[in-house]
């Protein structure tokens, strides 16, 4: 027990990752810092990381959690920045696609989302999961469109679960051209 | 009253009233929505339960939100300021844009009224509680197997960012809902749907459901949304059992409009007063 206790306390704490967005002078990231919080995003200013520094010493860390929709409103305000990917941050695993076989139906499943499209015709007849607001408008949009001929799902969304989709979707659309 | 508390993916606004079901749409006040999924589809369920046991209607706190999480804002204003006006006895917080500015602010809410509602949390709603660390304030979350794995891992802010050694170790259900449990990171009660239905209290396994098996049901957007509605309308009308009955309707329907992995979900929420009768039929 006094072991445990003792290995837990010295054992590497994990971090929460965290995104960063970048710009190329301070005033720039204060006014984006003002704007973004105006917006409600959960944002504050920190120094950026030595690798990513890009000739500024101040940049704003906010929740990845929020990271699509931040980036949606950041680029509304036309301005440049510069974000540490999701992608990057992504775990390897979760970019794995299961494929499930439902009598004449081909559903493919990444994390907690899942697209499904008739084998013969090729289109989309459901989509599933997720919880972010616009995985419903996306799957409004992708319904009865062939695969092959389909917008992609992060050019209608801009959430995480819409990026999970998108993981979905390439498998399954490289699963059909076989 | 229930409050139900989530987006739908229309044009930026606040969208309030009660919860009524207009042909195959959902009408909210001016507004009329399809039930194609997501809050549309879990309000039109909850209507069509509360419909046939002659309910009060419920009550939606909806934003218009396509991904910009505008609607969202206004749908949280709505709430954190006013929800003491609706005098809710059942909420539901559903999809919604997670923004962590104002998950305690909502917590903090809920607190002051003057009787504690019942809590339910699914899809976003489910995503922010967990992030904010306010989990054990709801009475019931309902994820999905992939949501297990987030609520699992205590580091994960959305299942995007599940650890992949938790994926890889192929941890059983039983050992993510003890995580899940042991982190404060679910509800009192967890409903996990899947191939079997599972529902959880304080980390104990209470019943499973595996009948009628209906593979389709995992490929058909909005299966998970109509359970969560129908157990709210369950739960506000006292039903000691409602969390197992909702799950038991939702494959009772599949099996009853033959569904296939095409089939869309406002074929489900049309049979839902077939498979009440059938269901109080056959008690």
């Amino acid at each position: 027990m006094m072991w445990k206790a003792i290995k837990n306390l010295f054992a590497p704490r994990r971090v929460k990752p965290k995104g960063i967005l970048l710009y190329a002078s301070v005033q720039e990231v204060i006014q984006a810092k003002k704007i973004l919080e105006e917006k409600k995003f959960s944002v504050r200013l920190v120094a950026p990381p030595p690798a990513v520094r890009l000739g500024c010493d101040l940049a704003i860390e906010f929740d990845i959690l929020e990271q699509e929709a931040l980036e949606t409103a950041v680029k509304a305000l036309g301005r440049l920045y510069k974000i540490v990917s999701t992608e990057e941050m992504l775990p390897d695993i979760l970019k794995r696609a299961f494929f499930t076989e439902l009598d004449g139906y081909l559903m493919c499943r990444v994390g907690n989302m899942k697209i499904t499209i008739e084998k013969n015709s090729q289109k989309i007849v459901n989509i599933s999961g997720g919880g972010c607001p616009d995985i419903p408008y996306v799957a409004e949009k992708l319904y009865q469109v062939k695969i092959l001929e389909a917008p992609d799902p992060t050019a209608i969304g801009n959430s995480l679960c819409a990026y999970l989709l998108q993981i979905a979707f390439d498998a399954l659309k490289e699963k059909v051209k076989g | 009253m229930i409050v139900l508390i989530g987006t739908v993916p229309y044009t930026t606004g606040l969208y309030r009233g009660e919860a009524a079901i207009e042909g195959k749409s959902l009408r909210v006040n001016n507004a009329l929505f399809p039930v194609e999924r997501g809050s549309a589809a879990m309000a039109a369920a909850c209507a069509k339960v509360c419909e046939f046991y002659g309910l009060e209607k419920p009550q939606c706190i909806f934003g218009g939100d396509t991904g910009d999480g505008q609607g969202t804002d206004l749908m949280f204003q709505e709430a954190i300021g006013k929800l003491d006006k609706y005098d809710p006895t059942v909420i539901v917080l559903h999809y919604l844009f997670p923004k962590i500015v104002y998950g305690l602010p909502l917590v903090r809410k809920i607190k002051s009224l003057a009787q504690k509602p019942q809590l339910i949390a699914d899809a976003g709603g489910m995503y922010l509680m967990k992030v904010v660390n306010q989990a054990g304030c709801f009475d019931v979350f309902t994820p999905d197997e992939g949501e297990l794995y987030f609520l699992a891992d205590e580091f994960a802010p959305h299942p995007l960012y599940v650890r992949s050694q938790l994926v890889q170790e192929k941890i059983s259900r039983e050992k993510l809902i003890e995580r899940a449990y042991q982190n404060k990171n679910t509800a009192v009660i967890t409903v996990v749907k899947g191939a079997v239905d599972t529902i959880y209290q304080n980390g104990i396994k209470q019943k499973d459901l595996s009948a009628p098996d209906l593979a389709a049901m995992e490929a058909i957007g909005g299966t998970g949304d109509t359970i969560t509605g129908m157990l709210a309308a369950l739960r506000f009308r006292g039903e000691a059992d409602a969390d197992y009955k909702a799950l038991h309707l939702n494959r009772l329907i599949g099996k009853m409009i033959n569904c296939n992995a095409a089939t869309q979900i406002n074929a489900f929420i049309e049979a839902i007063p077939r498979a009440l009768e059938s269901y109080e039929k056959n008690i």
